[in-house]
C-alpha cells in the first residue's frame, strides 16, 4: 500500500476532526491525535478562521503531504504552529487563502468558491458569481 | 456552390453587426469564423479553474484560431519590440467581446480631425456628424446604459466611484458616469448586471453585451454561419483587382469558395496576417503599419475608510479632464476611469500570500487581509497612441502556425508623444489620491494588457496612404472591404469598440446601397 493511499481518512474521522478541531489544542485526550487533526488545529491557528471545512482541510492535508513529504512526519508529532518553519506555515495558509495546492506541473484548485480569500471580502461574492 | 452575396470573414462585433444588418436588407450571407461558438457557463468555469482567472482563462485555446496570451506573448505574436505588444485578443463566435470591459463611448469630433486641428496623426475620411447617427444606432444595438440619457439607467456609482467623486469634487475635476454596453435592467431578453465584478473575462450571465448575441439574431433572419472555418487564404483577379475564391480550413476542409463580396472583420492583426500571406492590398507600403495600442498609466492607493471594490461592474466613472485640448498638439490625451475591482497586483489570493509572507498569521492575518482588500482603490489612464510607420505587423513566413499561414511579427515601440502623457496622467492620479487621503499610494507605467488592436489597415482618401477608402473598400480591390479597430487612422480619446460597432453598421448601410 502507498504512503499516498495510508494517508486517505475516513468520513467518520474527518467529521470527527470537524467537530474536536476548535478544541485540540493543549487538549489532553488518551488517543493520539491524527495527521488530519494535527493538520486542522494548526489550520485553525495559521489562518485565523475557527471553523474550516474539513473535507477541504483532507484535500489540503493530502495534498501538502504528497507535495513535501516532510510535512508527514511533521503531523505524525504534536506539533504548535509557533514551531512550523515559515514557508510551511506560508504553504499551509496558501492552500485554504487560494484554494489551490502545489502539484509537480504547477498547482490545482481544489475549491474556488471555498478558497477563504472570498470570505474576506466583507459585502461581496467570489468574483463570477452574482451577488 | 453559389456564393453568397456577401461572405463576412470573422465573426466578432464588427462582422456580426454588419451580417445582421444585410439579412435584414434580405441579403444572402455566410459568415466564416476560425474559432468555435463559445458556450457561457463551459467558460465560467473555466475562469474559476485558473487560480487568477487571467484575460484568457475561460476561453480554450483551439487549434484552427491560434491566438496571443498574456502568460506568454510570443505564444502566436513572434515580437520584435522594442517595447512588448500586449494587445491581446480572442478568436470564436463574439469574438473579442466575450472579454471586452463593456465600455461604450463615442470618439470627439476632434478625434477624427488630429491632423487639422493639432498637426499630429492624419484626419478620417468622414467626420463626426457622419458617424453620429451610426453611434445612436449602435448604442440601441449594444444596450448602452448611460449616462444620463441613455437607454438604460446608468449604472449605481461604486463605493470605490463614490470616495473618487469627493476628491474630484475636492479638486474641481469633471467627472461622468461611463456609457457601458452592459444591462442596468433586462433588456431585449438578457437580465440585469448581477454585479458579478467579472466582466473581464466573463460575464456569467449575459448581461454585457457580447457579439454572439448579433450573430445568433444574424441567423435567425437566415444568415449560414461556419464557426471553426478559418479562411487562410485569397485569390483575386490581376486585371479586375476583384477578390475571386478564398480557400477555408476546418469546416471548408481545405476547399476554395467563390466569393461576390467579402468583408474582412477580422481584427487589426489576423486581417493583416491573412491579406499579406494571400499578397492582396499591397500597392501600397501601408498595409501593416502604424499599429496602436493602448498604453495605460496605472496607479493605486488604500482609501482611509472601506469603499468595498469588486461590488458591481468593473468600472463605470470616468474624469475625462485631459480627454481634449490643445495639449494634443504636443502629448496624448487620455480618459482616467475608476476600477472598481481592486488593485491590478492586489488580488485576494495575492494579497492573502503576500500578508503571509510579511509574517501574519491568524486573526491578525485575517483581519489585515479584510481590511486591505475593503480599501483598495486604483486608476487607470489609457493614452493615445499615435500611427507610426514603424510599429506595424508582419505575417512571417519564416515562422507558420499550424495551418500554414506566417505568424504575425509585431514591431511596436510606445512613442513619445504617448510618453509625454504619463507624467501627466501620473500626477493627476497621485492629486485625487491624496484627496482622498489615500496611504500606501503607488504607481505603474506599462502597455496595458488590453484589446486595442488599431491602425494597420487605414482608410483614408489617399490610395498612397491608405488600405480601404471612406465607405472601407479597399483602394485596390473593388469587392473587398475592411471593417473593425484596423481601419482607424489615429487610436481616439475613447475606447474603440462603440466606433467599430458604428463602422459597421454604416458599412452595412452603403453595401445595401442605402447611403
Amino acid at each position: 500500500m502507498s504512503q499516498r493511499k495510508e494517508s486517505r481518512v475516513s468520513r467518520r474521522r474527518l467529521l470527527q476532526a470537524l467537530a474536536l478541531a476548535p478544541f485540540l489544542v493543549g487538549s489532553l485526550r488518551a488517543e493520539p491525535l491524527s495527521e488530519l487533526e494535527r493538520f486542522m488545529a494548526l489550520s485553525c491557528e495559521l489562518t485565523g478562521w475557527e471553523r474550516l471545512d474539513p473535507e477541504l482541510g483532507a484535500a489540503y492535508c493530502e495534498a501538502l503531504m504528497d507535495w513535501e513529504p516532510s510535512w508527514r512526519e511533521r503531523l505524525r508529532q504534536p506539533t504548535r504552529s509557533a514551531d512550523l518553519p515559515a514557508a510551511w506555515a506560508e504553504q499551509l495558509i496558501a492552500a485554504w487563502y487560494t484554494g489551490t495546492v502545489p502539484t509537480p506541473t504547477g498547482s490545482r484548485v481544489v475549491t474556488y468558491r471555498g478558497a477563504l480569500a472570498w470570505s474576506c471580502l466583507a459585502r461581496s461574492t467570489p468574483v463570477s458569481y452574482c451577488r | 456552390m453559389k456564393p453568397a452575396t456577401v461572405t463576412v470573414i470573422g465573426a466578432g462585433v464588427a462582422g456580426a453587426l454588419v451580417a445582421y444588418r444585410l439579412a435584414q436588407e434580405g441579403c444572402s450571407v455566410l459568415m466564416l469564423e476560425a474559432g468555435p461558438r463559445r458556450d457561457r457557463g463551459e467558460a465560467v468555469e473555466r475562469f474559476r479553474r485558473d487560480p487568477y482567472g487571467r484575460l484568457s482563462s475561460p476561453y480554450a485555446l483551439h487549434p484552427l484560431a491560434p491566438r496571443p496570451c498574456l502568460e506568454d506573448l510570443n505564444e502566436h505574436y513572434l515580437q520584435s519590440g522594442p517595447d512588448l505588444f500586449m494587445g491581446l485578443y480572442e478568436r470564436g463566435v463574439g469574438g473579442t467581446t466575450w472579454h471586452w470591459l463593456g465600455t461604450a463611448m463615442r470618439m470627439l469630433p476632434d478625434d477624427l480631425e488630429m491632423d487639422s486641428r493639432y498637426g499630429v496623426g492624419q484626419d478620417w475620411p468622414l467626420t463626426w456628424s457622419e458617424l453620429a447617427p451610426f453611434y445612436e444606432q449602435a448604442e440601441r444595438e449594444l444596450g448602452v446604459a448611460g449616462p444620463a440619457e441613455g437607454l438604460q439607467p446608468a449604472h449605481p456609482l461604486s463605493g470605490v466611484d463614490q470616495a473618487v467623486v469627493e476628491a474630484c469634487q475636492q479638486l474641481g475635476l469633471p467627472y461622468e458616469a461611463l456609457p457601458q454596453a452592459r444591462n442596468s435592467r433586462p433588456w431585449q431578453g438578457r437580465p440585469a448586471c448581477c454585479r458579478s465584478a467579472s466582466c473581464v473575462p466573463i460575464c456569467p450571465v449575459g448581461a454585457k453585451y457580447d457579439a454572439s448575441i448579433h450573430v445568433s439574431l444574424a441567423e435567425e433572419l437566415g444568415v449560414t454561419v461556419w464557426p471553426e472555418s478559418p479562411v487562410v487564404a485569397l485569390e483575386w483577379d490581376s486585371l479586375s483587382g476583384r477578390v475571386a475564391r478564398l480557400k477555408v480550413a476546418g469546416r471548408g476542409e481545405g476547399r476554395w469558395f467563390p466569393v461576390e463580396t467579402v468583408v474582412l472583420a477580422g481584427n487589426a492583426v489576423e486581417s493583416v496576417r491573412l491579406l499579406q500571406s494571400s499578397g492582396l492590398a499591397q500597392s501600397s507600403s501601408v498595409l501593416g503599419r502604424g499599429l496602436m495600442g493602448a498604453s495605460a498609466v496605472l496607479s493605486w492607493g488604500l482609501a482611509p475608510s472601506p469603499v468595498h471594490p469588486r461590488m458591481g461592474p468593473q468600472a463605470s466613472l470616468m474624469i475625462p479632464s485631459q480627454r481634449s485640448g490643445p495639449h494634443r498638439a504636443e502629448r496624448a490625451t487620455f480618459v482616467t476611469t475608476v476600477a472598481s475591482d481592486g488593485w491590478p497586483h492586489g488580488h485576494p489570493y495575492q494579497m492573502a500570500q503576500r500578508l503571509a509572507q510579511s509574517g501574519l498569521r491568524g486573526v491578525a492575518l485575517r483581519t489585515a487581509l479584510t481590511d486591505h482588500l475593503a480599501r483598495q482603490v486604483a486608476l487607470v489612464s489609457t493614452c493615445e497612441e499615435l500611427p507610426e510607420a514603424h510599429n506595424r505587423i508582419r505575417c512571417d513566413e519564416r515562422f507558420p502556425d499550424a495551418l500554414g499561414v506566417g505568424r504575425p511579427r509585431v514591431d511596436y515601440r510606445i512613442g513619445d508623444y504617448t510618453r509625454r502623457a504619463f507624467p501627466v496622467a501620473r500626477q493627476l492620479h497621485q492629486e485625487i489620491l491624496e484627496a482622498m487621503g489615500a496611504q500606501q499610494i503607488g504607481h505603474q507605467e506599462a502597455a496595458a494588457d488590453s484589446a486595442y488592436l488599431l491602425g494597420t489597415a487605414r482608410m483614408g482618401h489617399d490610395p498612397r496612404r491608405s488600405v480601404v477608402d471612406r465607405h472601407l473598400r479597399s483602394h485596390q480591390h473593388p469587392n473587398l472591404y475592411l471593417v473593425g479597430g484596423g481601419v482607424f487612422p489615429t487610436s481616439g480619446s475613447a475606447p474603440p469598440t462603440l466606433t467599430v460597432a458604428a463602422l459597421a453598421l454604416r458599412l452595412a448601410q452603403h453595401l445595401t446601397g442605402r447611403a
